[in-house]
């Protein structure tokens, strides 16, 4: 069943319809009634007759035109209370539009509105009408009709036609029904007027959209890919079965069994046959400010290492402190990692196992600074306010009235220490000693010297600061090589050559471990590659 | 050797045995000591904070120092209780007054010390290379030094241009500054290279180290418990 949206509140309608039946507001003929938008009209003529309309001059007037004219003014001079759709007789038209002229000659208070032109009246036939009117009104019928099968859009009569044939082509064709006078309010029995709704206000059908999605076959077949992993992931998947030795497993005994055959090699023999490294400047240097300093010379340390790299440093800085602790050096050891207090004891203790070095009279541990950078600079600043007691919580400091301990006596800022060592192995713990530290180190008025002990790993960090000018550290030793080349200087029979011999070993093994495993990551595809090349040759 | 130290001894050769068993594959073993290593650490570093900071340096000072001394030591106590109330949403804004006050002071500890420790320092030494009549006053090798600055300062600028990531001024052609900073680019990925090859070899070092650090010591407990047996 067909049905006309009203235009006020937009909810359907039965199409017979006059008014909504929900907020019952009056159809307007021209929209609901499709037996007059099968009634066409000529265009001009009622604006003519109403007098609002444009009004050609009659010497362009076509004769057929002029007929159409002398025949609608005819019925234009009935009187207007013959007609019954305005129901008033036309003296009663308001005052305010006496005085309302139109283009023509005729005002409004004088030319009484035409009858309309109803579609049950039909166009008289017997009218002389020219061929092309009456080919445009069959051709109007037939469009009609065509949109009277889409139900919801309104006819717009001559709107939308091509005006560009210029004056050849024949005058458009608008539709006139007798809905298109003013039925109401002042301007009632006027034809032509405007009407007060927006054209793009008009109820229209909605336009109808094919629900159907059109897919091509590529996409069809992503679906129905994505469907089929989606479906795949619901289902239970067996787990794959482990291979117990897989080729990664192979390789990876075979490297550390080959690597710890290098390295237990010259521990179990003993043979002590690698040479110690000639010379190393950065050890030179430390043993040249060890050297010089006074005889129980006040040395701070910071042990600021983790315990899996403890084998490296331990060993590395053996040698350095056989020299130190030779000259009479009291010790002050200090950590900015929980674990170094420990570290700290750990060491002092092995450096000598027969003459254990006394806590309290030959070194002191101040334990752990909290904070990072922070501590640390805050002990740089002030030693005594931010560590005031010693690991084993006796008072670290001497104060008035109260003698410190010997390690620590004369202390009251850190550039009364004479030397201060740092063993580290992590490259930020180095950077900030190095940052907070440096800038008093460097300044020429301070004696202290800053040596460092790292870890190999770290020599690319730290080295630069060592070798710049001015110099924040001002002695290096670096890793092994650095520890041996320090036992070597002072002839220290503390350096174990056969840890020495494993690691020379242990080195060249590996470097040719990683040459032979660089040339077969390049040379076994381009193998494999030529084989099957040849295959493909064969066959 | 003390029983103490044969306990220490044996617990260490079974540990570093069971973290060897990593070569075998990922195993049962091998997380246990990954986790009694976790746990240890952990353990210990509360003791230290606990007897080597909060107890003295927190608590002691309010009940020993003088009435000066101990109003502002309830300060650090005022600040460091602000901090629990992080524990909860509704009152972690509370918390931002420590937060603000840790945040603001490491920052300023860390930029500063970055700055006058590390960056004007190594900018002056690098530009004092090029300093060719002072460093005749010191050094006789000034040729050298000289060839040192200029291939730091090639290295400098190149790695600074391989990370130089610009845009084409028209539609994907090169300016001819472009194409410079592009062969720049390229020596300075040589330099990259050997930084991390130099890198790569500090650190293998260190891990060698490390292992003949541990095998030595299994050799060694063998060689103890052997003879402890064997006399």
């Amino acid at each position: 069943m067909e049905k006309i949206y009203c235009p006020s509140c937009g909810k359907p309608n039965p199409i017979d319809n006059k008014f909504c039946d929900f907020c019952l507001t009056q159809f307007h003929p021209q929209e609901g009634d499709s037996a007059d938008s099968e009634a066409p009209s000529v265009p001009g003529i009622g604006d003519n007759q109403n007098g609002l309309g444009g009004h050609e001059s009659d010497s362009n007037v076509p004769d057929w035109l002029s007929e159409l004219q002398q025949s609608n003014e005819m019925e234009d001079e009935k009187p207007l209370d013959s007609d019954p759709e305005l129901g008033q007789p036309a003296n009663a038209i308001s005052d305010w539009m006496t005085g309302v002229s139109g283009d023509g000659e005729a005002t409004v208070g004088e030319v009484s509105p035409a009858a309309p032109f109803l579609p049950d009246q039909g166009i008289d036939e017997s009218q002389d009408i020219p061929h092309w009117l009456n080919d445009a009104l069959i051709e109007e019928e037939a469009q009609d009709s065509v949109e009277d099968e889409r139900p919801g859009e309104v006819p717009l009569g001559g709107e939308g036609r091509d005006v560009s044939q210029g004056d050849s082509s024949p005058p458009k064709i608008s539709e006139e029904t007798p809905g298109d006078r003013e039925n109401a309010g002042p301007l009632a029995g006027l034809r032509g007027v405007l009407s007060a709704e927006a054209g793009a206000a008009r109820v229209r059908k909605p336009r109808t959209y094919s629900a159907k999605l059109k897919v091509s076959t590529s996409q069809r077949a992503h679906i129905d890919l994505l469907n089929s992993l989606l479906e795949d992931e619901g289902q239970p998947q067996p787990l794959p079965q482990r291979r117990s030795i897989s080729q990664q497993h192979v390789l990876r005994l075979g490297i550390a069994l080959v690597l710890l055959l290098a390295i237990l090699w010259p521990i179990v023999i003993a043979s002590q046959e690698m040479p110690f490294p000639d010379y190393d400047e950065g050890s030179a240097e430390v043993n040249r400010l060890i050297s010089q300093l006074p005889e129980n010379a006040r040395v701070l340390v910071g042990f600021d290492f983790e315990p899996g790299l403890a084998a490296e440093l331990d060993t590395a800085a053996a040698p350095v402190f056989d020299h130190l602790l030779s000259e009479g050096a009291l010790l002050t050891l200090i950590s900015t990692s929980p674990s170094g207090p420990l570290l700290a004891e750990r060491f002092i203790r092995s450096i000598k196992p027969d003459q254990e070095l006394i806590s309290g009279l030959e070194y002191v541990n101040l334990g752990y600074i909290p904070g990072g950078a922070v501590g640390l600079l805050s002990f740089i600043e002030n030693p005594q306010g931010t560590i005031p007691f010693t690991i084993d919580g006796l008072s670290a400091w001497e104060t008035e009235g109260r003698n410190g301990l010997p390690a620590t006596t004369g202390i009251s800022q850190i550039t009364d220490y004479s030397m201060v060592i740092l063993l580290v192995d992590d490259p930020d713990t180095a950077r900030t000693w190095i940052e907070q530290l440096g800038p008093t180190i460097t300044n020429p008025q301070v004696l202290t010297s800053f040596v460092l002990i790292t870890s190999a790993q770290l020599e690319p960090v730290v080295r630069p600061y060592y070798e710049s000018s001015p110099q924040p550290v001002n002695g290096l030793v670096v890793g092994l090589r650095g520890g041996a080349a320090y036992a070597r200087i002072i002839g220290s029979d503390e350096f174990p050559g056969k840890f020495w011999d494993a690691f020379g070993m242990g080195t060249f093994v590996a470097a040719l471990l990683i040459l032979v495993g660089g040339l077969g990551y390049y040379v076994i595809p381009e193998l494999s590659r030529t084989a099957r090349g040849q295959e493909k040759v064969k066959r | 050797m003390n029983l103490a130290d044969w306990i220490g001894a044996f617990l260490g050769f079974v540990l570093t045995l069971l973290v060897f068993s990593y070569l075998i594959g990922d195993n049962p073993l091998f997380r246990i000591t990954l986790h009694m290593f976790i746990g240890v650490s952990a353990g210990f570093a509360a003791v230290v904070v606990i007897y080597n900071i909060i107890l003295p340096r927190l608590f002691v000072p309010i009940f020993i120092n003088n009435r000066s001394e101990q109003i502002l030591s309830l300060f650090p106590l005022i600040l460091a209780g602000l901090l629990f109330s992080k524990i909860s949403p509704r009152f972690a804004f509370i918390g931002n007054l420590p937060m603000s006050y840790l945040v603001g002071v490491s920052a300023a500890a860390a930029i500063g010390g970055a700055v006058t420790g590390t960056l004007i320092p190594q900018v002056l030494a690098s530009m004092n290379l090029f300093a060719v009549q002072s460093n005749q006053a010191f050094d006789a090798n000034v040729g050298l030094r000289l060839v040192n600055g200029i291939i730091i300062l090639i290295g400098t600028v190149a790695t600074l241009a391989y990370f130089q990531f610009g845009i084409f001024s028209q539609a994907n052609e090169k300016t001819q500054f472009q194409t410079w900073i592009d062969g720049l680019g390229q020596i300075g990925q040589v330099f990259i290279a050997l930084t991390f090859g130099f890198l790569f070899a500090g650190i293998l070092s260190a891990a060698l180290t490390a292992l003949i650090g541990r095998v030595l010591f299994l050799v060694d407990f063998i060689r103890d418990l052997l003879g402890l047996f064997l006399g």
